[in-house]
């Protein structure tokens, strides 16, 4: 399903325009685009569960991707072949001036329940003190952040300190799940239990970055929604 | 409103273990908890399933996933 399928209805189409954008492209997700949605019926909430939707799909798909789950179901249905070669969007160079403090904020969801369910989700991720450090989980995020162009967030998260991605197995491994998921293979963990980390670690190292995917563009489309010009 | 109907036949994994998201996250028993507890606060913002699954089909679909 693509969010230029002509085939589809009207509401369908603005839905999955914005899942496609805020997948591959979340720096291009305007607020008309969102907006889009609420012309065909959705109110605030709906659409404020919609981007929560995309984002924990951004975050499914790469701990499904890294960790090499395999399809649990038989279904009647074609079976579907991913393109692997699929070419990663272009990333929008960094801003000029570094991201300050005096930002507009993170965006979250007002939806009492889903907000508390989201932060206490994220608290655990990056503050959990084993078994990977509170410094290597900044790291991952960071780059994962930068990678999703949320670059107000991976500032207040913090920077990089580490040199070069090549020398860094984490910020490699990071750097891959964020930009091109479909193309991780059993390597790429191997090369992280080469470096010393154990099964457990391993388990939180995708945590972080996948979650840090779903936490930017949770951000990037919540303002968007925030900006969209009134029905 | 929880809905106590039985799982349908098409949602249990033919292995008969858990589906393989949840075995990814099974190392860490909180770390599952919380990850999960977003999907299930989902169920009271009103958004309908049909418009859920779309999204998170053509999420997986962009990302090049099965899941």
């Amino acid at each position: 399903m693509r969010g230029d399928d002509e085939s589809l209805p009207p509401r369908a189409r603005a839905l999955a325009e914005i899942a496609v954008t805020l997948t591959a492209r979340p720096w291009e997700l305007t607020p008309e685009a969102v907006a889009g949605a609420g012309r065909h019926g959705l109110d605030e909430q709906q659409i404020e569960a919609s981007i929560t939707v995309i984002s924990m799909f951004n975050y499914f798909t790469r701990v499904a991707d890294a960790t090499g789950i395999e399809f649990d179901y038989k279904t009647p249905l074609p079976s579907f072949e991913p393109d692997l070669r699929q070419a990663a969007a272009s990333r929008p160079r960094p801003p000029s001036s570094p991201a300050s403090g005096a930002c507009r904020g993170r965006q979250r969801p007002r939806h009492e329940p889903l907000l508390a369910a989201w932060e206490s989700w994220r608290a655990y991720v990056l503050e959990a003190e084993k078994p990977i450090t509170r410094g290597e989980r900044r790291l991952l995020a960071i780059v994962a952040a930068q990678e999703s162009g949320d670059w107000e967030g991976a500032g207040a998260l913090g920077e990089l300190t580490s040199p070069a991605d090549s020398d860094n197995p984490l910020i490699r491994f990071a750097r891959k799940l964020s930009r091109r998921p479909w193309a991780m293979e059993a390597s790429d963990l191997a090369e992280l239990r080469a470096a010393g980390y154990s099964e457990d670690a391993l388990l939180h190292i995708v945590s972080v970055v996948a979650h840090q995917n779903a936490d930017s563009r949770l951000d990037i489309g919540l303002s968007a929604a925030g900006q969209s010009p009134p029905r | 409103m929880v809905d106590n109907r039985p799982m349908p036949p098409v949602y249990r994994p033919p292995h008969g273990d858990a589906a393989g998201i949840i075995r990814a996250h099974s190392l860490d028993p909180e770390l599952l908890r919380r990850t999960f507890a977003v999907s299930g606060a989902l169920a009271g913002t009103g958004l309908p399933w049909a418009d859920r699954e779309l999204l998170a089909s053509t999420t997986s679909r962009t990302n090049q996933c099965f899941y």
